[in-house]
């Protein structure tokens, strides 16, 4: 972590520092009847970005709702800094938690900086309004993913790739030790993918910030992320690095599809190709 | 590797981020008080001059100062007129003001609440449960003798009325300890129909009841009808502590723009947000209701107009949504008793006339510019 990154407020006393910034152990969940999630574990540490592939609806996008706390698992435990995550406070929690969704739907007109700012509420108090440090904190914010420009454009008027930043800004601004990400860049065209993510690797580098990424496109994910997940039949089938992960084998078993795997030629990261027929 | 990076800030300019109410050229949020308030007080001391007795501007301005504690002013008026002043006109136009303060704050909250444009203080039964149960004291006992808190037998039932049914929809919307809003709003819509359908019935087999008919009519149509301070007593607490609990929660309910889900991981209790939020907001549109009966579009376009002029955070929002929605209903109900003076016109008759084609004509000057 560089000297000039703000501390994390993930790091105090209550939060064991040498546990994994999230861990989800032998977590099972079920819709109704059906069973989603049948033991899944997994952890993300501190500047990792992880990504979690699979195929819709297996589970993933739940997964993340079991961490955020809209839903509760059947059994298994989800640890947010070491500590059981219903142990935490509903404000600590959005201290050291902080979601991109794939699409923030915003209702009335709100500035950029004014949603950076509601990043902010879980340190501010509600009764007090934000302090100069909140501003501060949330052009910091801004600046780190480069909207500074557009800090007082309504969201609305924002092209999807401004508008995804914003909400990545927003969840800085939150001070988090992990972000949860899902689908990030689905809605975005190629260059604003690679702009995001190249402004997502950038943070969890220089902050040590844990990053874990739901994620369809899983040559983005090969070129981005440390670790890959693959996430098929409730359990985690597959994992490790990008060359690890994305074998003809593992990519069967996951999607159910045939597909060859090659070097990148420019960096040497897996990319995968389906295979004719 | 040749990846290119992203254009991350060297040498940042200084940031020109301004407050954020600043920005688009909207006026600071200090004007909008200012001048809100100043136009509140003229519009206070106007209403006041006018009636049927007329009482020059400047007498009407020195007996108001008169009545201030500590101030003592020369009497050249008449103690008829101190009376009419104090007694019975002043206690109509901070009655007036009250209720569009109440209506248009519930407004802006249940609208962000909903995060709908379509929503008013009415939209979850306040109003059909208040028309309901008012009907039902107009036909019982139209000339009921007793007086709680000032008010006669119909304004006591609507408010009951209305808050009974706000009630009976919210847990009616209810299940698994969560309020989906859109359930709520269509449990609003189904227990409103249902209650207007059971009062028109009502109505209808009264035969021999024009007078009353009369009567629930220009009730249903809106109208500050109070004499003397007592319904203030009501009135005024109930304003105060929605004001003052929507306040503490405006930064929440800015969070809630954001959709539930977002809200809750940004550290909201959504469920006890929305609860606290519905009930202040409820409890001001029943006292309001109970004072003036069903002032039609003043909940529903006074926050949009405010949104327009100083953008949507609920902050600022709810106090300037309150000041306007005073200033409005103020000037709506002199208008209601000096157009066609002896004869009043109802006050959501002048509302509905006058506050249309205004809201449309901000509509058109925004030309797009205006996203709910």
């Amino acid at each position: 972590m560089s000297s000039s990154a703000p501390p994390l407020s993930g790091m105090d006393a209550r939060a064991d520092s040498t546990a994994p910034a999230l861990a989800l152990r032998d977590v099972h969940f079920r819709y109704g009847g059906a069973p989603l999630l049948e033991g899944v574990s997994l952890e993300v540490g501190a500047g990792e970005m992880v990504g979690l592939l699979g195929r819709n609806g297996c589970g993933k996008t739940t997964a993340l709702r079991l961490i955020t706390g809209t839903r509760r698992p059947r059994a298994g435990v989800v640890r947010v800094g070491g500590r059981d995550r219903a142990a935490w406070g509903r404000r600590e929690l959005a201290r050291r938690l902080a979601l991109v969704p794939q699409e923030l739907q915003v209702a009335f007109d709100f500035t950029a900086e004014e949603l950076v700012l509601l990043g902010r509420g879980p340190h501010m108090g509600w009764l007090r309004g934000h302090t100069r440090a909140d501003l501060d904190a949330a052009r910091a914010a801004m600046r780190a993913v480069g909207i500074e420009r557009f800090a007082s454009r309504p969201y609305r008027q924002l092209s999807g790739g401004e508008q995804q930043r914003v909400a990545l800004a927003m969840a800085l601004a939150q001070e988090p030790a992990v972000l949860l990400l899902d689908e990030p860049t689905h809605n975005l065209d190629l260059a604003q993918q690679s702009l995001f993510f190249q402004a997502l690797a950038g943070l969890t580098r220089s902050r040590g910030l844990g990053a874990l990424v739901v994620i369809h496109d899983v040559n983005l994910a090969a070129r981005w992320c440390d670790r890959l997940l693959m996430l098929a039949g409730g359990r985690i089938i597959a994992e490790g690095d990008p060359w690890a992960a994305l074998t003809p084998d593992n990519l069967r078993r996951c999607y159910d599809i045939e597909a060859r795997v090659l070097p990148h030629p420019d960096n040497g990261r897996p990319q995968v190709f389906l295979s004719q027929g | 590797m040749t990846t290119q990076r992203l254009p991350l800030p060297r040498q940042v300019p200084r940031l020109v981020v301004r407050s954020p109410a600043r920005r688009r050229g909207l006026p600071g949020a200090a004007l909008v008080y200012g001048l809100g308030a100043l136009l509140l007080l003229c519009a206070v001391a106007v209403a006041t001059a006018a009636g049927s007795a007329s009482i020059g501007l400047g007498d009407t301005l020195r007996i108001l100062i008169d009545s201030l504690p500590l101030v003592e002013l020369e009497q050249r008026w008449t103690d008829a007129e101190a009376t009419i002043l104090r007694e019975i006109r002043l206690p109509r136009v901070i009655s007036a003001a009250l209720v569009g303060a109440a209506l248009s704050a519930a407004g802006a909250i249940f609208q962000g609440v909903f995060r709908n444009p379509l929503v008013d203080p009415f939209i979850i039964g306040a109003s059909s449960g208040a028309a309901f149960a008012a009907v039902i004291g107009f036909l019982i006992a139209p000339q009921a003798g007793f007086i709680i808190y000032g008010f006669s037998w119909v304004p006591a039932l609507a408010f009951a009325g209305s808050l009974a049914t706000v009630l009976l929809v919210y847990f009616l919307a209810r299940s698994d300890g969560r309020v989906a809003v859109t359930t709520l709003l269509l449990a609003g819509v189904a227990v409103g129909a249902f209650l207007t359908a059971s009062m028109s019935f009502l109505m209808l087999t009264q035969s021999d009841s024009q007078f009353r008919l009369g009567a629930i009519f220009s009730w249903l149509l809106g109208g500050v009808g109070t004499v003397g301070w007592e319904q203030f007593l009501l009135l005024g607490p109930f304003v105060a502590a929605g004001l003052l609990v929507a306040r503490a929660l405006a930064q929440p309910l800015n969070a809630l723009a954001l959709g539930e889900e977002h809200a809750h991981a940004l550290g909201v209790r959504v469920e006890g947000t929305k609860l606290a939020l519905i009930a202040a907001s409820s409890l001001m549109t029943a006292a309001a209701v109970a004072a003036a009966g069903l002032v039609a579009f003043v909940g529903l376009v006074t926050p949009h107009v405010l949104r327009l002029l100083i953008g949507p955070d609920h902050g600022r929002l709810l106090w300037a949504s309150a000041l306007y929605g005073a200033l409005f209903v103020v000037l709506a109900d002199l208008a209601a008793r000096t157009l066609l003076s002896p004869t009043e016109v109802p006050l959501g008759v002048i509302t509905g006339i006058v506050g249309g084609p205004f809201f449309l004509l901000l509509l058109r000057r925004a030309r797009g510019q205006y996203v709910f």
